[in-house]
């Protein structure tokens, strides 16, 4: 095994090991981890782009696509915020664009796109299984009852005061699902971290 | 602090640097040996598998990979139970992936290498499978490439040209994707495709969200989003309906090991908190 081979094995190794050595203390081998992650995010991110500026501007002009040229221009025209200044004023030129595009192609399929869909899955009651039914009919519950929690046009009293604190528990149990989901997710990438330290240690995955 | 002194007390105590080796055992012990736990595919996991296997013959899956650094461990068993499902697939479908970032290609072929993906027998890289480079702009990209699909990928991450690749050859738009599959952990994303693929064309959409994201998805199922896999677990349920256990299922196992754990850990712990808070009064 060559001297490369083995710095490629124990360095990433090492740096998961001092990263997860967080859990037990903030000391100076977690402290450099997490200064190496943020300078390696940095120049992760001006490589990306570079590439990116490589892959999307330089090569398709070379190869005759100069319809990208006023694309070009417009987003050159964001850096005019790092000029002097009395030229900064030229960088609202390349925003306006970003702007009006993007809330152009958002509001115009928004509707289509997002909120009839929804309202389409909550009303909805079909489904193969008896579960689809419950789920269905659940999601209606919550759909409606959610939706008259944030009512503030009227006092929360009465009938409508019982369906809000029945929204708000829905809203809290959606907000528990959304933590557990982001507990999988970090699960996951532990996981998989330690997974690939036995295997870079030699250990055989059964 | 006082000293504990009821068995409530002395569970609340107990130094977190234990519940962590155990937690770290229950990756290990699964991975390391034959423990498994039964992987019983979801329902969004079955109409995921049921809607690719029901697309026309020949169709084409645009598959959206956003894997990166951050989310690998959730979704790359995703990736790799769905490329085996769509290259092995009776329908004779192609399979053409993109991706979201400009690192998307590279981690693209570290799961192919761990997870041991490849073309299956008779399936040939132009024909059945193209792998492109990635699109920038967001939702403006999304966007583009739905309505000119050349204009964004003119060639594939190779340098070919795509009037050379066969399987792009009727690829022009939206409307010519039998579905677009996304493996994603923003939540952004979802709604790009609602927006842009969805809306617009029609397109069906199938989704294998990181867990941190499925809540976005679950608004749109079952009528827009066909099916969808739950993170790592649901990359390891279509792992385990289509006959092999690779890699996935070993992940599956352990996360289904390290969950068990947790939600053993949650409710011991809502039991002593509730105990001691009762003991108290």
């Amino acid at each position: 095994m060559t001297i490369a081979e083995i710095i490629a094995i124990w360095a990433p190794i090492i740096t998961v090991i001092l990263a997860l050595s967080f859990v037990f203390a903030d000391w100076p081998g977690w402290r450099f981890i997490e200064t190496l992650l943020i300078g390696g995010g940095a120049g992760h991110g001006v490589v990306s782009g570079l590439r990116t500026i490589q892959a999307q501007i330089i090569t398709p002009i070379s190869n005759g696509s100069y319809i990208i040229i006023p694309a070009v221009i417009i987003g050159v025209l964001l850096y005019f915020i790092h000029m002097p200044q009395r030229y900064r004023w030229i960088q609202r030129y390349g925003y306006i664009w970003i702007v009006g595009t993007g809330l152009g192609i958002v509001v115009s399929t928004m509707l289509q796109g997002n909120i009839l869909p929804v309202i389409k899955e909550s009303i909805s009651i079909v489904g193969p299984t008896p579960g689809d039914y419950f789920n269905q009919f659940l999601s209606l519950i919550t759909f409606v009852t959610v939706l008259t929690y944030f009512i503030f046009a009227m006092e929360h009293k009465g009938v409508l005061g019982g369906v809000a604190r029945v929204g708000r528990n829905f809203l809290m149990i959606a907000f528990g699902l959304g933590f557990s989901t982001l507990l999988m997710t970090y699960y996951g990438v532990l996981l998989e971290r330690i997974m690939w330290i036995l295997r870079a240690l030699g250990f055989t995955i059964m | 602090m006082s000293e504990p002194k009821t068995i409530w007390e002395k569970m609340q105590s107990v130094p977190s640097v234990y519940l962590q080796a155990i937690l770290l055992l229950t990756i290990v012990v699964p991975l390391l040996t034959m423990v498994s736990f039964p992987s019983a595919p979801t329902t969004p996991t079955k109409r995921y598998y049921d809607f690719v296997m029901s697309l026309p013959e020949g169709s084409v899956v645009i598959f959206d990979s956003q894997m990166g650094g951050f989310n690998y461990g959730d979704c790359a068993p995703g990736c790799a139970a769905t490329m085996r499902l769509v290259l092995s697939a009776p329908n004779k479908l192609k399979l053409i992936v993109l991706f979201e970032s400009s690192d998307g290609p590279m981690f693209w072929d570290i799961m192919k290498k761990d997870f041991g993906v490849g073309l299956p027998p008779g399936k040939k890289y132009g024909d059945d499978y193209v792998e492109l480079l990635w699109y920038t702009g967001g939702e403006r990209g999304v966007a583009a490439f739905c309505s000119n699909f050349r204009s964004i990928f003119p060639e594939d991450r190779y340098g070919t040209p795509a009037d050379k690749l066969p399987a792009m050859k009727n690829v022009l738009s939206a409307k010519d994707f039998g579905v677009v599959i996304a493996s994603t952990s923003l939540t952004s994303l979802v709604d790009d495709y609602m927006r842009q693929a969805y809306a617009r064309y029609g397109t069906p959409l199938l989704f294998d969200p990181a867990g941190m994201t499925v809540m976005s998805v679950i608004p749109y199922y079952p009528f827009a989003v066909k099916g969808y896999l739950l993170g790592l677990s649901g990359g390891a349920q279509l792992e385990a309906m289509l006959g092999s256990t690779s890699l996935g299922t070993k992940m599956g196992n352990a996360f289904s090991m390290m969950s068990l754990y947790s939600f053993v850990l949650a409710i011991i712990g809502i039991v002593t908190g509730y105990m001691v808070k009762r003991g108290r009064r």
